[in-house]
């Protein structure tokens, strides 16, 4: 079989699915691992910390724990904190890719890629720390 | 606190806004802040840092199937990152400098010229490979070139990416305007790849899921820290929102890219009356 590309193909999807994995070998594998770590552990504390509310009655809250206050209290969780960590955890997620991006090019000795992504890791950094001030 | 109701029809929306989004490379605020602000009549700033949340989760819920599956062109988002952050920050900088009418009213042709092209000129599968052109403008040195599998007709794309340097400036343009507007841009992000960096439109579609997901986090910190997120809201937005990707991406991925263009064009017109209307002084969205 002959694709539009031109090239000779091997036939059914799952092989397929094998020329694409060997031929774009990238960081896919880490950035997959990563957003679905990231959201997975967001869903399970969001379910954890909503099925505390319904079964105790209490209503949710309507505030987020701050980020220093959650630093400070880790020891004794309360179900409303653990909602605020599971909405950090997707919120940082995207960050946090960005941020293993750096260290994988580094680690490939990819310098003009390392250079992309450290940029826009800056560039993330000033816009925080211009939103927060 | 809102009602069980509520929460559950707000759910339903977010599974909606996820599955779109995910269809369409977007991150969906544009249907989750109006319902957030016309229906449940939330303020403004709460429902923006719902509608925040909402777009990160369509972007990793998206964008982790398109990574895994090779739609995604890694290299081209992160280049057109540096491009769409500089720009929102800039963005952010000027916005009390400049009259948002005249950028909405930018903004709305440039959507409506995007819409057009995509009706008028379909995606041939010689063209989607075609697109491996032998000379590129510039030397290919960020390596952009790529290929996928896709997965509706069991064919393997090669493609080069064009004009490199006109999308970079573009996308730059687009990151002051998502800075300006507060919006996540995915509405420019798929054109500027497709129509003006002939990137495949599956391809753009995964790339600009990636793409959204960064700037909408450095913003929804920000609401975090200054206590504009309502965490019952965050909860079930995210919730349905990454129910909706689950199907949005199936669908995309079983879907004829003219298909996809028909139904981006649609929305972009959809985008480009709203931005028009907001112009004019109705504000659907914020």
């Amino acid at each position: 079989m002959t694709s539009a590309a031109g090239a000779v193909l091997p036939r059914g999807l799952a092989a397929l699915r094998r020329v694409i994995t060997a031929e774009v070998e990238d960081i896919n594998r880490m950035i997959y691992h990563t957003l679905l770590a990231g959201t997975l552990a967001c869903v399970v504390l969001l379910l954890a910390a909503l099925a505390f509310f319904a079964a105790s009655g209490t209503a949710i809250p309507t505030q987020v724990v701050d980020v220093p206050d959650l630093v400070r209290g880790l020891d004794r969780l309360t179900p409303a904190g653990v909602l605020s960590i599971g909405l950090l955890l997707l919120i940082l997620t995207p960050m946090a890719r960005v941020a293993l991006s750096v260290g994988y090019f580094v680690r490939e000795r990819d310098r003009t890629y390392a250079l992309v992504t450290l940029i826009v890791l800056g560039n993330l950094l000033v816009g925080l720390a211009l939103g927060i001030a | 606190m809102a009602g069980p109701e509520v929460l559950a029809a707000l759910a339903g929306v977010s599974f909606l806004a996820g599955l779109a989004g995910s269809f369409l490379g977007v991150g969906g605020g544009i249907f989750l802040v109006p319902f957030l602000t016309l229906v449940l009549r939330v303020e403004p700033q709460v429902a923006v840092a719902t509608s925040l949340v909402g777009v990160i989760a369509t972007s990793s819920g998206a964008a982790s199937v398109y990574v895994r599956d090779r739609i995604t062109n890694l290299r081209l988002g992160m280049l057109l990152e540096i491009a769409t952050t500089t720009g929102a920050i800039l963005g952010a900088l000027v916005a009390i400098y400049l009259d948002p009418r005249v950028l909405f009213l930018l903004f709305g042709f440039a959507s409506v010229y995007a819409a057009a092209y995509m009706v008028r000129t379909r995606e041939t599968a010689k063209d989607r490979a075609a697109r491996a052109a032998p000379a590129p403008e510039v030397p290919d040195r960020f390596r952009l070139s790529s290929m996928y599998l896709d997965p509706e007709d069991r064919a393997l794309y090669r493609y080069r990416v064009q004009r490199p340097l006109a999308g970079f400036a573009a996308s730059a343009a687009a990151g002051g305007v998502s800075g300006l507007l507060g919006v996540g841009g995915g509405f420019v992000k798929v054109p500027v790849m497709h129509v003006l960096m002939r990137v495949p439109m599956k391809a753009a579609v995964a790339t600009s899921n990636l793409m959204i997901g960064v700037t909408a986090a450095a913003s929804a910190f920000i609401y975090y820290s200054r206590g504009f997120l309502d965490p019952g809201l965050a909860a079930m937005t995210i919730l349905g929102v990454l129910g909706g990707t689950v199907a949005g991406t199936r669908l995309m991925l079983r879907t004829k890219p003219n298909r996809i263009r028909l139904v981006f064009a649609s929305f972009l017109l959809l985008i480009g009356a709203l931005m028009a209307l907001r112009a004019f002084g109705v504000g659907v969205i914020p």
